[in-house]
C-alpha cells in the first residue's frame, strides 16, 4: 500500500475524512490498515462523532457522558445501525423493532402545570419543556426512564417555540414567542383588529462541572401588527432574526438591541429569507434576491409597528433569476417550499450560499369521485395513491464586488416516490396522509436520509383524535443516496396505546433516531390535562 | 527571488509572493532574511516541485492561512473540493501521494487538505476488494482474522 510510505498522521488525517462504513472496509482490506484504525481507534471514532455532530447540527453534550472507544463507535455508528435495522425489517416486511421506555418525572416534581409544548435537544439526550405555569425545565434523559432535572427558569406568558438551533455544537438557541399584552401606550387602531407578537431570545449551554444547564436570555422584541397578519418566512441566523409579515422585512439583532424594518418593491412574495454579513437574501418564486443591511435603530420602546416599518420602501440589490419558476409556499407542511440556508465558508476563492427547493406532490386516482381529506380508510383501497418527494439543492456563488454578476447554479436533484405497498402495512395510513414534517440527513449529505412523516400531518400537523400514532422512517435503501422509490419501515406504537390514548406531543431527533411523545387518554381535552405517557421512542440504535 | 535546489539538483528560481504559499520557505525567509544561497529540498524530486509550484502560482495572491491555526481543531471534514483543485489532482497515484508528501514537507496546509482529501474520496463508497484493487493492497489476513474484523462490526454488515 502506497499510504504505508506516509507518517503516520497523514494517514489518519486521511481517515479522518472518511464515514464509519468506509472505515470498516479500509479496515477489512489488509493489517496494516486494520492496525491503523484500531491502533488510534479513540480519535478515530471521537471523530467520526464529532463530525455526526457537525453534519447534523447535533449538541455534542448529548455525548460528553461517553468514555470509551466502545461508546464513541457505537453512538458514531448510530446512524447506520439504524439504516442496518430498517433494512432487515424492510426485507423481512415487518415493522422496525423499537423499545419504549415510559418515562417519569422524579418524585420530587410535582406537574400542577400543563405541559404546552416539548423540544428534544438535537442529539437526544437533553429535552426541554415548557409549561404554562411560566417555567421552562429541561431534563436529561441519560437515566431514563427518571427524568434528572438540569435547568427550570421562569419564562412569563409563554405561547410557542418560533425556533431553535444548535450553534457550535455547544449551545442550544431558543427563540420564543410570548402572548403579552399590548401595551397602553398604543392607541393607534382598535384592539380587536391588533395583535402583538413577542420575541425573546434564550442561549442555552450545558456545564459539565455542575451537570446544569445555564440560561441566558437577550431581550425582547414586541411586535403590533393587524390580527389577520401572517408570518411568511422566519430565520435566524447568528444574532439577527429575520421575519417577513405582510411583505415586510423586519431584522431584529437581538445582541445589540436594534432593529431596521422596510418594504421591498419589485419582489414577489419570498418563500425564504436568510442573509449573510452583507445581504439579505430572498427566495422568491422568479429567484434569488438580495438586499444590503440599512441602518439599525436601538430598540428603545416597548414596542414597534409593523405599519411604521411598512413606510421604508427599498428595492433588491441584486436579483438573480431560476431558470425557470418554481410554485413556492412557506409552511413546513405544505408540499413546495424553498429551506435554507447554510451558509458556507469561503471555498478558496469562491463563497456561496446553499438552499433547497422542496417540492412534494400527491395524487389520488380512484375508481369514483375524488376523495375528501376525511374519508374513510376503507374508500381509500379503492384508490391509488402515489407521491413524489424532490429535493433540488441550489449553490448560490456570489460576488461581492460585483453582486448582479454572481451565479446561481443547480447543483443536484434528487427525487423520492412513496411507494403503494405502504398501505400493506398493518395499521399504516394511506399515502394520502402523509406529509414529510420531519427531515434530516442522518449520515452525511451524500448517504442515507430520514424522513418522519405524520399520517394526519398533511392538514393540521396533528393526527385526527383517534388515528394518533404512526412515524415513519423513510430511506432509500442505498449506501448513497440517488433519489428513487422510497422503502418505508414504519415504527408503530404499541397497539394498546394506540387504542386508548392520544398522541398530544411529540419532539423528535431524526439524526440520532430518539424521540419523546407525550400521550393523553382524552381525545377532547384542549387543556391536555389527562394522564401523560413518555415514551423514548427510537431506541433501536 | 528565492532560489530552490531539488534532491535530484536541480535548480530553481521562484518569486517570493508565489512560494510563500509554503509555511516552511516563508519562516526560513523571515528568519534567515535575504541570501543567495539556494535552499535545499532533499525530499521533494524536480517534477514534484514544478507540481508543487503550478500550485503555488495559480494562488498566487490569495490570502495565506492565519498561522495561529490549531491543527487539531474539529472542523467540517466534507470533501468538496474546488473544479481547479479536481483537476490539478487528476495524476497518477504515485504522483498523488509524492504531492501529499512534498506539502506536509513543505507545510502547504492548504495543499496538503486537498491531497488527503482526494485520496479520502477514492476510497470513500468502496468495497474492501475495490480499496485493495485501486491501491494494489495483497489481502494477508487469514479468513479467521477477517472474520473476527467483520464480528466486531456487525453493524455495518446486515444491510
Amino acid at each position: 500500500m502506497i499510504t504505508s510510505k506516509m507518517p503516520l498522521e497523514l494517514q489518519l488525517a486521511i481517515v479522518g475524512y472518511l464515514d464509519p462504513l468506509d472505515i470498516f472496509h479500509l479496515q477489512l482490506t489488509c493489517k496494516h490498515l486494520n492496525d491503523l484504525v484500531e491502533g488510534s481507534a479513540e480519535m478515530v471514532w471521537r471523530n467520526c462523532l464529532n463530525q455526526h455532530c457537525l453534519r447534523n447540527g447535533l449538541f455534542w453534550p448529548s455525548f460528553a457522558h461517553l468514555a470509551t472507544v466502545a461508546e464513541y463507535k457505537h453512538a458514531a455508528t448510530a446512524p447506520i445501525r439504524f439504516s442496518a435495522a430498517y433494512h432487515k425489517a424492510s426485507k423481512n416486511k415487518n415493522m422496525l423493532e423499537k423499545k419504549g421506555t415510559r418515562l417519569q418525572f422524579p418524585t420530587t416534581y410535582t406537574t400542577d402545570s400543563t405541559i404546552l409544548d416539548i423540544y428534544l435537544i438535537p442529539g437526544g439526550r437533553f429535552l426541554a419543556t415548557f409549561s404554562d405555569n411560566g417555567t421552562t425545565n429541561v431534563w436529561d434523559l441519560r437515566a431514563a426512564p427518571t427524568l434528572e432535572m438540569v435547568l427550570s427558569m421562569p419564562l412569563e406568558r409563554f405561547h410557542a417555540v418560533a425556533y431553535s438551533n444548535v450553534v457550535d455544537c455547544d449551545k442550544v438557541h431558543i427563540l420564543y414567542e410570548l402572548d403579552l399584552e399590548i401595551p397602553a401606550a398604543y392607541t393607534a387602531t382598535p384592539p380587536e383588529d391588533t395583535a402583538m407578537t413577542t420575541h425573546e431570545f434564550v442561549e442555552l449551554s450545558f456545564s459539565i462541572e455542575d451537570h446544569k444547564f445555564h440560561a441566558q436570555s437577550s431581550g425582547r422584541f414586541s411586535l403590533i401588527h393587524s390580527s389577520e397578519t401572517q408570518i411568511q418566512a422566519h430565520s435566524v441566523i447568528g444574532d439577527k432574526i429575520i421575519s417577513l409579515i405582510d411583505d415586510v422585512t423586519i431584522v431584529w439583532d437581538h445582541k445589540r438591541d436594534v432593529y431596521a424594518g422596510w418594504k421591498l418593491e419589485g419582489v414577489s412574495t419570498p418563500s425564504e429569507i436568510f442573509c449573510n454579513e452583507e445581504y439579505i437574501i430572498y427566495i422568491t418564486n422568479e429567484g434569488v434576491q438580495g438586499i444590503t443591511f440599512p441602518e439599525y435603530v436601538p430598540v428603545t420602546s416597548d414596542f414597534v409597528t409593523l405599519a411604521s416599518l411598512a413606510e421604508t420602501v427599498r428595492t433588491p440589490t441584486f436579483t438573480i433569476p431560476f431558470e425557470r419558476p418554481y410554485e413556492l409556499t412557506r409552511t413546513d407542511l405544505v408540499p413546495n417550499l424553498a429551506w435554507g440556508s447554510d451558509i458556507c465558508v469561503p471555498v478558496g476563492s469562491d463563497r456561496h450560499f446553499l438552499f433547497d427547493i422542496r417540492q412534494s406532490s400527491f395524487a389520488v386516482a380512484t375508481t369514483g369521485d375524488p376523495l375528501p381529506p376525511d374519508a374513510d380508510e376503507d374508500e381509500f383501497e379503492e384508490s391509488e395513491l402515489t407521491g413524489t418527494l424532490t429535493i433540488n439543492r441550489y449553490a448560490l456563488n456570489y460576488d461581492p464586488q460585483s453582486p448582479s454578476s454572481s451565479s446561481l447554479s443547480l447543483i443536484s436533484t434528487m427525487t423520492h416516490s412513496w411507494p403503494k405497498e405502504l398501505d400493506n402495512y398493518p395499521q399504516c395510513y394511506p399515502a394520502k396522509y402523509l406529509s414529510a414534517c420531519y427531515y434530516q440527513w442522518c449520515d452525511g449529505q451524500q448517504s442515507t436520509v430520514t424522513v418522519w412523516s405524520d399520517p394526519g400531518g398533511y392538514a393540521a400537523g396533528w393526527p385526527d383524535a383517534g388515528h394518533s400514532g404512526v412515524f415513519m422512517s423513510l430511506l432509500d435503501g442505498k449506501e448513497h443516496l440517488k433519489g428513487g422509490e422510497v422503502q418505508i419501515v414504519p415504527l408503530v406504537h404499541p397497539h394498546e396505546v394506540v387504542n386508548e390514548t392520544f398522541l398530544v406531543e411529540k419532539a423528535l431527533c431524526p439524526a440520532t433516531a430518539k424521540g419523546v411523545l407525550m400521550w393523553s387518554a382524552d381525545p377532547d381535552s384542549d387543556e391536555w390535562e389527562g394522564p401523560w405517557e413518555w415514551f423514548d421512542l427510537f431506541d433501536v440504535v | 527571488m528565492v532560489l530552490l535546489l531539488t534532491s535530484d539538483n536541480e535548480m530553481f528560481s521562484v518569486a517570493e509572493d508565489v512560494i510563500k504559499r509554503s509555511a516552511y520557505i516563508k519562516n526560513m525567509l523571515e528568519d534567515v532574511g535575504e541570501s543567495d544561497l539556494p535552499i535545499p529540498l532533499p525530499n521533494v524530486e524536480s517534477n514534484v516541485l514544478v507540481k508543487i509550484l503550478e500550485y503555488c502560482e495559480h494562488y498566487r495572491g490569495e490570502p495565506l492561512p492565519a498561522s495561529d491555526v490549531d491543527p487539531a481543531e474539529i472542523g467540517d471534514r466534507s470533501l468538496d473540493i474546488a473544479d481547479w483543485d479536481q483537476k490539478y489532482m487528476a495524476v497518477d497515484q504515485e504522483m498523488l501521494f509524492e504531492i501529499i508528501l512534498a506539502a506536509n514537507y513543505l507545510d502547504i496546509k492548504s495543499l496538503l487538505d486537498v491531497g488527503c482529501k482526494t485520496v479520502a474520496k477514492m476510497m470513500k463508497g468502496k468495497s474492501s476488494e475495490e480499496i485493495r484493487t485501486l491501491f494494489n493492497i495483497a489481502n494477508d489476513f487469514t479468513p479467521e482474522e477477517e472474520a473476527q474484523i467483520r464480528k466486531e462490526n456487525a453493524w455495518a454488515e446486515c444491510r
